[in-house]
């Protein structure tokens, strides 16, 4: 039979977002297949020379617009180093608590696409009602429900609100038990199963070479984690275990993220617990005033004078809800950084996509693809 | 009892239906027409009515399915235009009965326009088959069941001349299967019903319906049957589990993808006709038509005005609703796997339910006095 | 939405939840002391799983590249009466080092390659949290990076970056280790009139779109390169955004630009 390509996007329920998949099929079988992106390009990182660091942490939610408080704290992490500030305790757990949130709601999102992806209906209701109970939640202390801007260079804009620990418990209590109600649904699902095992297989040895990181990788068997193994922020302080799977397919993806949304459940938990214990400053005392805070807190005007500008280049990792993201910020002593750098995971998970597709039926796209976890405001930048 | 009345009469003309055709209809279908021809004035209200039955119904069909899919993820459905949403669909149908009809420009003119009315038309005429109660069917045939089963699998054809004449990857790929699986799914759809009519000895659906007065639903001898019947008309309307023509994950609308306005409403009426007309059928064969029984209050149930249209149609919504749960609990299989199912396990279980049958034919049904 | 409040009281006793998993971190630096046996820790409530252990039988010494698990079976889904959380996940440990024996594994490492690359001149120096920069001339980028991912077990390569720094071109390679659980960079220099160097890809395919990214928007050329194709711009576009030299302009300004021009 005569192959043909088929291009699945840039608008295409697959895709989930704006990005292109050009799959060249035999019948109903993939024979190749390459990634075109470029779509939701905004130049991201150009326009980050032209903002002062504060002015970049908008820029960020905009990155990744699922997990923007992620690439707020990527951001922000190289930035402080290279201003060299240094963030208070509380500000880092706080942090923590909007990190592991984050990827919940993300997950959560992808927990209800892919299952869509895959045909299944009701539960993409039940994804996004979720997700939207973990937005109430940053709602109440970043005023925003996608576009936070909650960060700031040394620390957070502002505290969680009176009462926001208690509520918090209450949604992950909740959650924790959607998450298991969840897992019977699909699990015990034949058809869900068939869909999954074997499908979309991608050893460890090729996510390696391949450079794919995050949850795919682990559902491959490598315990790569860099909130255990390169431990920023307040992660070295906390208890939580990594997940891993061994399938290596479509099912592994799906069962290493449950399980990651369950520790994520436990490190928030013990983060309030961190937080109920210990009041202080969240934004750090001496921050150069050029990063263009907007108002110095009630009392603290004094910081505002002006220092030299410091050089340094700032560089950090971070485990971010579809994988590693690194970030550069080469600040040379000016008032914007002169060079800023991001490594998506979803970019080079994408680009693989030859590697993981090719083989299988057409049917699979959308059940492969969607265990990626795509973003493509991530990977265009 | 006006409406009564009123209803009765227009079915009485539009037994007629089919009788204006009786002059050009071939010598050996002659059995399949009934009383001589009438007027086309007659023809005309009987077409009317059995258009809008199937219209109101198809259309309810989609609210009652937007409603219960809403529960079903924990949320509401459709609830602002009429009371509870009622009248959604019509406002929906209205926006896009005023769309523009386009054409892509590769696109043949001829199969483009003519699918999606030929799709409507052949799952509109089955409707005037089927008996709603007793003496209501508009086309009285003595092989109604036939007639109905012949004209439901001409979807394919019009589908894949649709998808074909689209011009569209997705399109193509989704005719393809669609010819694929409703090939393999008529073969136990029709064992099935070979079983039913085995036991209940004809092919007049009426008839099959008096049978299951007699002898009590077929769903309880046949409960293979039934069920082989359900997933194969799971896969003939094109629902969830098997609806991988248009599985909207990778194939954009599958074989409708370059439908737009009015002709996309065609095939959308068009596909929830043919849910109708599933439910239906299952009504009419399994699940013992307008008839319940209920032991003492059996004539207190069935003997109001107009109690058999109630009935059937409450079962018919109750299998759809079966429809819709099947939709929102259970993923879309893969193209291989829905023919593994068809041809390796549909196929096998159909031919013991008819041997099933047979066996019953044989030893009498039921084995033991009747119950009601 | 938040009515159930099955979980809400906080629990007092922080256990991680019984899972598929491998380790925790932070006692990992107690509870590890340079022991050298790879610990799939098998989780004891987990129900006799369908996979023994089979991963790589030897801690990964330091030669030795990065984990790939034995072909492992895909695993099956849990029977229907088992508790579904207890099924086996069994992480390959990648290394079982504490984070001072990593640090002196690093450092190894990076003796090593001044070593193996004395004729290079490599230009080492430390950074905080990274293994270490090293700064090495552009033509010895395939051996470096070959070197580094079967020697040196940095197999998986993170990021290729470049930067405009008016006179010149900065490419820089940061890789990731997993045997030490670190960073190390590579950056070299190449000439801003005709900035070109030897593609990585065919020692990580994954640098590929990296590398088109770097030829994208810095417009650094990567000789070798299976595809290099702009990759977020469309083709045919004849700037290369992140230079210095293309100016970006506030969108005042192009409204303005804009009406006089027409």
């Amino acid at each position: 039979m005569s192959e043909m390509w088929v291009n699945m996007g840039p608008q295409h329920p697959m895709t989930h977002g704006l990005w292109n998949l050009r799959v060249k099929v035999d019948g109903e079988l993939v024979t190749d297949a390459v990634p075109e992106l470029g779509y939701l390009h905004r130049g991201i990182e150009k326009i980050c020379e032209y903002r002062r660091y504060n002015e970049v942490v908008t820029l960020m939610d905009r990155t990744c617009y699922v997990a923007g408080l992620a690439w707020e704290q990527l951001y922000l992490m190289a930035s402080e180093q290279a201003l060299g500030v240094e963030v208070p305790e509380r500000a880092e757990y706080i942090r923590v608590m909007c990190q592991e949130l984050q990827r919940l709601a993300s997950h959560l999102m992808w927990f209800a696409a892919f299952v869509m992806d895959v045909g299944l209906m009701a539960p993409f209701g039940y994804g996004m009602r979720d997700r939207d109970v973990i937005l109430d939640l940053f709602q109440s202390f970043t005023g925003a429900r996608m576009t936070y801007e909650y960060m700031r260079v040394g620390g957070v804009r502002n505290d969680v609100p009176v009462g926001f620990t208690d509520r918090c418990r209450k949604v992950m209590g909740w959650l924790e038990q959607r998450i298991k109600d969840y897992e019977d649904l699909c699990d015990r699902s034949d058809i869900f199963l068939k869909r999954c095992i074997d499908v979309g297989v991608l050893k460890a040895q090729d996510c390696i070479r391949n450079g794919i990181t995050g949850p795919m990788l682990r559902s491959a068997g490598v315990a790569r984690d860099l909130r255990r193994d390169r431990p920023y922020s307040a992660y070295p302080e906390l208890d939580f275990q990594v997940a891993v799977h061994d399938a290596a397919d479509v099912y592994g993806r799906y069962r290493v993220r449950m399980e990651e949304m369950r520790q994520s459940i436990f490190i928030v938990r013990q983060t309030l617990d961190h937080l109920d214990r210990k009041p202080g400053r969240v934004i750090a005392e001496k921050v150069p005033r050029f990063v263009g805070t907007p108002s110095p807190p009630p009392g603290q005007e004094s910081y505002i004078v002006r220092r030299g500008y410091p050089k340094g280049v700032g560089f950090s990792a971070m485990e971010e809800p579809h994988g590693e993201a690194l970030a550069y910020v080469v600040n040379e002593g000016g008032e914007q950084p002169y060079r800023v750098k991001f490594r998506s995971p979803v970019m080079v998970n994408i680009c693989a996509v030859r590697d993981y597709l090719v083989g299988y039926r057409v049917s699979d796209i959308p059940a492969i693809m969607g265990s990626i976890d795509v973003c493509v405001g991530e990977s265009d930048r | 009892m006006t409406a009564d009345t009123l209803i009765g009469f227009a079915f009485w003309i539009s037994a007629f239906m089919f009788n204006t055709l009786r002059p050009i209809v071939p010598a050996p279908f002659l059995p399949l027409m009934g009383a001589p021809a009438e007027t086309a004035t007659a023809y005309l209200i009987a077409g009317t009515m059995v258009f809008l039955t199937a219209l109101i119904n198809a259309i309810m069909l989609i609210w009652w399915e937007r409603k219960l899919l809403g529960r079903f993820m924990d949320r509401r459905g459709a609830m602002h235009v009429g009371y509870a949403g009622l009248l959604q669909n019509l406002a929906d149908g209205l926006k896009l009965f005023r769309k523009q009809p386009l054409r892509p420009r590769e696109a043949d003119k001829l199969g483009y326009f003519l699918a999606p009315a030929a799709y409507l038309a052949t799952s509109l005429m089955i409707v005037g088959f089927l008996p709603v109660s007793t003496g209501w069917v508009p086309g009285v045939a003595p092989l109604s069941l036939l007639m109905a089963l012949a004209l439901f699998s001409f979807a394919p054809f019009f589908i894949f001349i649709g998808a074909w004449a689209s011009n569209n990857k997705y399109s193509l790929i989704g005719g393809m299967r669609t010819a694929a699986q409703l090939v393999a799914y008529e073969v136990p759809l029709l064992f099935a019903v070979v079983s039913v009519v085995l036991l209940a000895g004809t092919f007049d659906l009426t008839g099959i319906v008096d049978a299951q007065i007699r002898f009590g639903w077929f769903a309880l001898p046949l409960a293979l049957g039934l069920i082989v019947f359900f997933v194969a008309m799971l896969a003939e309307v094109e629902r969830i589990p098997f609806d991988l023509p248009e599985a909207e994950a990778e194939l954009v609308e599958g074989w409708n993808t370059e439908y737009g306005g009015m002709l996309f409403a065609m095939t959308t009426l068009a596909d929830y006709v043919r849910g109708l007309i599933g439910s239906y059928l299952i009504v009419l064969l399994f699940l013992g038509g307008w008839w319940v029984p209920a032991g003492p209050f059996t004539g207190a149930l069935n003997g109001f005005p107009l109690a058999g249209i109630f009935w059937f149609q409450l079962k018919v919504y109750v299998v759809f609703a079966v429809f819709v749960w099947v939709r929102a609990g259970l993923p879309r299989v893969r193209t291989d796997q829905l023919l593994q199912i068809g041809w390796k396990r549909m196929i096998p279980i159909s031919l013991a339910n008819v041997f099933l049958a047979a066996a019953f034919v044989v030893v009498g049904w039921p084995p033991f006095p009747k119950l009601f | 939405m938040t009515d159930g409040t099955e979980g809400a009281a906080a629990t007092p006793t922080p256990t991680p939840p019984a899972a598929q998993t491998s380790s925790a971190p932070k006692k990992e630096a107690s509870a590890t002391p340079t022991s050298e046996t790879p610990p799939p820790r098998p989780d004891p409530r987990a129900a006799p799983g369908p996979s023994p252990p089979s991963g790589p039988s030897s801690p990964a010494a330091p030669g030795t590249p990065a984990p790939a698990p034995a072909a492992v079976k895909a695993a099956r889904p849990p029977a229907k009466g088992e508790p579904l959380r207890t099924d086996k996940a069994r992480a390959v440990s990648v290394t079982s080092l504490s984070p001072e024996d990593r640090a002196r594994a690093g450092r190894e490492v990076v003796e090593h390659l001044k070593e193996h690359f004395l004729a290079e001149n490599l230009l080492i120096s430390e950074r905080a949290g990274i293994t270490a920069r090293v700064k090495f001339p552009a033509d010895s980028v395939l051996r470096l990076c070959t070197w580094l991912r079967d020697e040196g077990t940095f197999a998986h390569c993170a990021m290729v970056a470049a930067i405009d720094w008016r006179d010149f071109r900065e490419v820089l390679y940061t890789l990731w280790s997993d045997h030490l659980r670190s960073y190390i960079e590579l950056t070299t220099v190449v000439a801003a009139e005709d900035p070109h160097i030897e593609s990585v890809s065919g020692i990580w395919p994954g640098a590929n779109c990296h590398e088109r990214e770097a030829w994208d928007l810095v417009g650094v050329r990567f000789d070798h390169h299976p595809d290099l194709r702009r990759i977020l711009l469309e083709e045919g576009y004849k700037f290369h955004p992140l230079l210095k030299t293309f100016e970006l302009h506030e969108p005042e300004e192009l409204e303005v630009k804009s009406r006089s021009g027409r």
